[in-house]
Order: C-alpha cells, then sequence, then structure tokens
C-alpha cells in the first residue's frame, strides 16, 4: 500500500476583481500517494492552474483568496497554516513546481547555473563547491549537453526544450517529494514535447516523486498518469485511474473531452468532435451542475442542484446526476456508461 | 568588449569635435566684434598678446587652426574681458564645486529615487505608493529653484546657511552644511522621475513567470527583490540616468546662482552675459565633453549589467 503525500480538501479559491468576486475554484478534493502521478485535465479557466498554484501557496493576496474551510495537507500538515518561514522551507524542498513557459519562467539576467544553485543552498548546508557539482550533476540527468559550458551561460543561449530541462533541474534540486508540472509542454513543439515527457516519466520513475501534471492534452495523460482528475467550471467532475476514465468514463463531460480527441484511425472526411458552447462565467456560477448548459443529457434537475458524487470503484467517482438512481431509472439503458459510449 | 569601448571614444572625439566647429563658426558670424567691444577694458600691449596668440587679427579660416593647435597643447581659451585668466584655470577653479553639488545629488535622487520606486511597486495602492506618486508629481512639474527659495525660507538661517559654500578642504560637518539644501533642491527633479520609472518597471518585472518561480524555490521576499528584481528592473533607469547626470554635473547653474556657488554653471551663464567668446567657446565644449562622456559610460553599463546587450556586442564584432 503506497502512503499518502497530498490531500486537498473542499479547496476553494476566490480572486477579487473590479468585475466581481471570481470564484475560481469551488470545492475541489483529491489526493496524491507517494511516487505516483495525477493528472488535472481540463480545458481554460477550469480552475486547474489555480489548485495547483494554491499547493505552494502561490496564491498572491488581496486579490487572491483561499477561503478558510479548505484544507491543504502535505505529509500531515496542514500547509494553508503555515507561517511564511514554513512555507518558505516547504517551497523547492518539499514540493516544486514546472512552470508552463520556458522562454519567460528563467530570470534573463542571471546565469542558468546560479539558478538552480540558489534553489540548492537555500534548502541544504553545502559548500559553493558541492552545490556546483549537485547542479552539474542535475543538468546531466535532464540531459542538457556540455553541463560545464552550459552552467555558465544565460537563458537567451537557450532554446526552449533546454530551457524547460532548465526549469526542471531547478524543480529537482532538492530532490521535492512532489512536483507540480503545469503544462510543461504547452509552449513547446510536438517533438521537444515528447523528449521532456520522457524526461519527466523517466525522473519520476527514478526518484520516486510523486507527480501533478496539469495539462489540457490527454495524450500526455495517456502516458504519464496514474490517475486522473477531470476539472470543470472548478470542481472536479469525475476521477480515476487512467484505464477507468479511459475505457468507462461517467461524466457526459469525460466523455464528450474523449470524444474531441482526433484518432488516426478516424475517417478523413470525419469531422472533428466539439462540445458545443463555453465554459460558465466564474463570476457568477451556475446554481446547479457547471456543465448543464453545454450537456447533452441535460435534465431539470442538473440547472438547480449540485450533483453528488457516485462512486464505481475505490478509485472512481463522478458528479452527475445522470448516475442518481432516479434518473438510471428513467432511461432504457442499464449503464449510463454505456449511453456515454455509444452517444 | 575593449574594442567597443575604444570605438565608443572614437565617436565621443568626432561628436565633439563637430561640436566645436559649429560653435566656433557660430560665434563668428555673430554681428560686432567681440575683439573691439569686450578688449575694451584691457590695457593694450595685453590686448595685443591675444590678438598674437589667438590669431584674431586673421581671417577665420587661420584662426580656427590656430585654435585647434592650441586646443590641441591643452589650451581651452584665455577670457577677454579678464587678462591672464585662461579657460583651465576657470574649470580647474569652477568644476569641483559643480561636480561636488551634482555627485550628491545625482547619488541621493538614484538613492532615493529607486527605494521609493520599489517601495511604492511592492504597496501598490497603500500609502507609500501614494506618496511616491505625490513626490513625483511635485518634483517634475515644481521647478527646482522655487524648492531652493522654499528652503531657504523654511530650512535655512539657523544650521543651514541661506548661502555660500565650504572652501575645499573643509571639515565634513562643514560641507555638509553648506551642500545639504542645494544638494536637496537640485535632486528632486532626480527623485520624482526615478521613482515614477522604477516604480513602474519594478511591477513589470515582478509580474514575469521567473519571479514566480522564484517565489516557488522557497525564497524570501527581500532575496527575490534583492536577486530577481532589482537587476532586471534597473536597465530602463540607467537609460534616463546618463543625460541626468551630465545635465546635474554640469551645473544646475540656477541653484549655483541661488545658493551662490562658485560652480561652473554659473559661470558659463555670466560668460555669456559678458559676451567672453573664448570662456563661451571652452565651457561649451567641457558641457559637451562630459555629457558624451555620460553617454559613453551608459553604453558599457548596459552591457554590463544585461548580458543580452554584452552577447550583442561580441557577436556584431564577430561579423566584422
Amino acid at each position: 500500500m503506497t502512503n499518502q503525500l497530498l490531500a486537498v480538501k473542499n479547496l476553494r479559491i476566490s480572486f477579487h476583481t473590479y468585475a466581481g468576486e471570481v470564484q475560481a475554484v469551488r470545492g475541489v478534493s483529491f489526493k496524491v500517494n507517494e511516487g505516483e502521478c495525477m493528472a488535472i485535465v481540463g480545458e481554460s479557466g477550469s480552475g486547474k492552474t489555480v489548485t495547483s498554484k494554491a499547493v505552494l501557496g502561490l496564491i498572491e493576496p488581496p486579490s487572491g483568496e483561499v477561503k478558510a474551510d479548505s484544507s491543504i495537507n502535505f505529509a500531515g500538515q496542514e500547509v494553508l497554516k503555515f507561517t511564511d518561514r514554513q512555507w518558505r522551507n516547504y517551497r523547492g524542498k518539499d514540493a516544486a513546481m514546472i512552470f508552463q513557459d520556458p522562454m519567460t519562467s528563467l530570470n534573463p539576467t542571471m546565469k542558468i547555473g546560479r539558478q538552480i544553485m540558489e534553489n540548492i543552498l537555500l534548502h541544504n548546508k553545502l559548500s559553493r563547491q558541492e552545490a556546483r557539482e549537485r547542479t552539474l550533476e542535475l543538468l546531466r540527468m535532464v540531459n542538457i549537453p556540455n553541463p560545464e559550458e552550459r552552467i555558465n551561460q544565460y537563458p537567451y543561449e537557450f532554446s526552449g526544450g533546454m530551457r524547460q530541462r532548465v526549469v526542471i533541474a531547478i524543480a529537482l534540486a532538492c530532490k521535492p517529494r512532489l512536483m507540480i508540472a503545469d503544462e510543461p509542454t504547452t509552449a513547446l513543439d510536438v517533438t521537444i514535447q515528447a523528449q521532456i515527457l520522457q524526461l519527466l516519466r523517466n525522473i519520476q520513475k527514478q526518484e520516486h516523486t510523486a507527480v501533478i501534471m496539469i495539462t489540457h492534452d490527454l495524450g500526455v495523460v495517456a502516458g504519464m498518469a496514474d490517475y486522473i482528475s477531470v476539472m470543470y467550471a472548478g470542481r472536479i467532475v469525475e476521477q480515476g485511474t487512467v484505464a477507468e476514465i479511459f475505457s468507462h468514463p461517467q461524466h457526459p463531460y469525460t466523455s464528450a473531452l474523449l470524444k474531441a480527441v482526433p484518432s488516426l484511425n478516424q475517417e478523413n472526411k470525419a469531422r472533428l468532435q466539439i462540445i458545443p458552447g463555453t465554459p460558465p462565467d466564474m463570476i457568477a456560477p451556475p446554481q446547479g451542475c457547471g456543465f448543464a448548459s453545454r450537456c447533452q443529457y441535460c435534465m431539470k434537475v442538473c440547472q438547480h442542484r449540485d450533483p453528488a458524487y457516485t462512486s464505481f470503484s475505490d478509485t472512481h467517482q463522478a458528479a452527475c446526476w445522470l448516475h442518481d438512481d432516479l434518473a438510471k431509472a428513467a432511461f432504457d439503458y442499464q449503464d449510463v456508461s454505456e449511453v456515454l459510449n455509444h452517444a | 568588449m575593449f574594442k567597443y569601448i575604444l570605438k565608443k571614444v572614437g565617436y565621443l572625439v568626432v561628436t565633439l569635435w563637430i561640436i566645436l566647429t559649429a560653435t566656433f563658426f557660430m560665434m563668428y558670424s555673430m554681428p560686432g566684434d567681440a575683439t573691439q567691444s569686450s578688449m575694451k577694458v584691457l590695457p593694450e600691449a595685453v590686448a595685443e598678446n591675444l590678438k598674437a596668440k589667438w590669431g584674431l587679427d586673421k581671417p577665420v579660416g587661420e584662426q580656427y587652426v590656430i585654435y585647434l593647435q592650441n586646443l590641441a597643447k591643452g589650451e581651452l581659451g584665455e577670457s577677454y574681458t579678464t587678462p591672464g585668466l585662461t579657460a583651465n584655470t576657470i574649470i580647474e577653479e569652477r568644476f569641483p564645486a559643480s561636480l561636488q553639488l551634482g555627485l550628491q545629488a545625482v547619488v541621493l535622487g538614484l538613492v532615493l529615487g529607486i527605494l521609493l520606486g520599489i517601495l511604492a511597486a511592492l504597496h501598490r495602492g497603500r500609502w507609500i505608493d501614494f506618496l511616491t506618486i505625490f513626490i513625483a508629481i511635485l518634483g517634475v512639474s515644481i521647478p527646482s529653484f522655487v524648492f531652493a527659495a522654499l528652503l531657504q525660507k523654511y530650512a535655512a538661517g539657523g544650521y543651514f546657511p541661506i548661502v555660500g559654500w565650504a572652501v575645499s578642504g573643509s571639515s565634513i560637518a562643514d560641507q555638509f552644511k553648506y551642500t545639504a539644501l542645494p544638494t536637496l533642491s537640485a535632486a528632486i527633479g532626480g527623485i520624482a522621475t526615478y521613482s515614477r520609472f522604477m516604480r513602474s518597471s519594478v511591477l513589470d518585472v515582478l509580474n514575469n513567470d521567473y519571479i514566480l518561480l522564484a517565489k516557488s524555490k522557497g525564497l524570501s521576499r527581500f532575496q527575490i527583490i534583492r536577486r530577481h528584481v532589482m537587476r532586471n528592473a534597473i536597465t530602463p533607469i540607467i537609460t534616463i540616468v546618463a543625460p541626468q547626470i551630465a545635465g546635474v554635473v554640469t551645473g544646475s547653474f540656477v541653484i549655483e546662482r541661488m545658493f551662490s556657488i562658485p560652480g561652473l554653471g554659473r559661470y558659463y551663464v555670466d560668460s555669456v552675459n559678458g559676451r567672453d567668446y573664448p570662456m563661451i567657446l571652452a565651457t561649451t565644449v567641457f558641457f559637451s565633453f562630459i555629457f558624451i562622456f555620460c553617454m559613453v559610460v551608459m553604453d558599457v553599463l548596459y552591457a554590463i549589467v544585461d548580458p543580452r546587450v554584452r552577447k550583442g556586442i561580441i557577436e556584431g564584432k564577430k561579423e566584422r
């Protein structure tokens, strides 16, 4: 049995803007076990990046607010109650983050060696020489050729893929137990994407690091994740293992997402499946299910009341009214997943 | 890098020569004969000597050549109105006061301006931010001599003398006493400008992903500002500082006049009023030199602070 590393419970985050309070995350709960990879999938604005930033305490007041009844538990500690000093010890050392755009996430006027060493020296009692050795080791680990030369170069001397390797090296510097990768391949070429994903996968196995992978690319998820959480409108609508989500999606949104992925053996003339409509306005989030307005199975109850989670296995839950006993009875089909898969 | 500096110095010399030539001929083409009007006060023999040395009775082309020859020997010119007074002496005597005042004002302006700018950016929308904006608007819109007058009226008289300048070699306390008010009035414009620039520059830098990354490393707020914000935010400041340094160092003659400071700026204005042509020419050339020199220093500083500029310079060299 693997140990639980991170448990997020009822996480709610709002941003106060001129237009009003944007409820970016509305009650998200998930768990990540040691050494496992959990993917958070969802479209832009679904709250997945905000969720991950909250885990590192990067939601900035006064505009950003993590609601008081939220809980983020890391290895038995409640991180939301951390003091400034505790946060600093935790960030970079216990949990680290890889950002989306490597072109902007490195300081342009600092040598990359220093940017990596900075992290090492901050959390470990090492001499500069030892830190340098560790930096070289890290650069080798992320497959950067000539690390002795590269260590003294500036970010502008690196390509996008190489920079992302450096960002990964920074995240790995103190052997964190949890790594959060926020769309680490979105800004890269497709060929480089594959390399970076391979690298992340190898490191995860090698270092036994837990990873939260944030992405909107289901292809990325399939190759990397153990578990998937599907987010929509600030909520997790479905979570389960990769196999459960890919072959038995239980939420209409998940199944629509899966259908929207173009397949190789699709006919040339077949049209790409889309989900009509746009995500709801999070300043005034819908009363019932967030997906109701775009759902082809929408019922009256969906628009007024929040669906509860229905469990399909120890690992697989979905929040949808279709799985309510009353709704099931109304269908001709025995199993809703069958409906979803055939529609 | 060395080649780059050499090239910049070459440009400096060429620019100076153009300014010098233009000023020389412009002054010659002014109506009236300065040698006639200004030299009236001089004894006959002195006037003759001056005319012989600078070729003042020769055609303008020859005068220009003679002037250049004397300049090459390091002689900047001699006063038409005060016998035996050379521009070299004047600059030696008067520039130190201007330089001291100017440097003090620039340093004060930079330190306070940058500090205020950073504080304002970090506490955007709070009282320190509004204070900075207030100071900036005051400093930019009210001329320095108004501040000088206000300071003289309200702050001077007790410990701080209203006018005057400490003789060179006097104690630090004396130096402070005499320079405090003029420095403050000369610095106010700088404080205003730098704080505004620094504020927007810091806000700009703070929005970058690499600041978030620095935070996610576990760096403290202070470490982030010192290591990641400062260097990136300061580059735009360098651009505006150079011409300002030149301006302040070469003497804000208004301040020098109001506080009766024996600086070069004040002498410049006096020599224009007295139509003392060689002195006007000499001070103009000297001011231009300081100005262009500051620009060269700025270019070099830019390359030091920003590695990308440095790379551009080195690559430019390879191409040739």
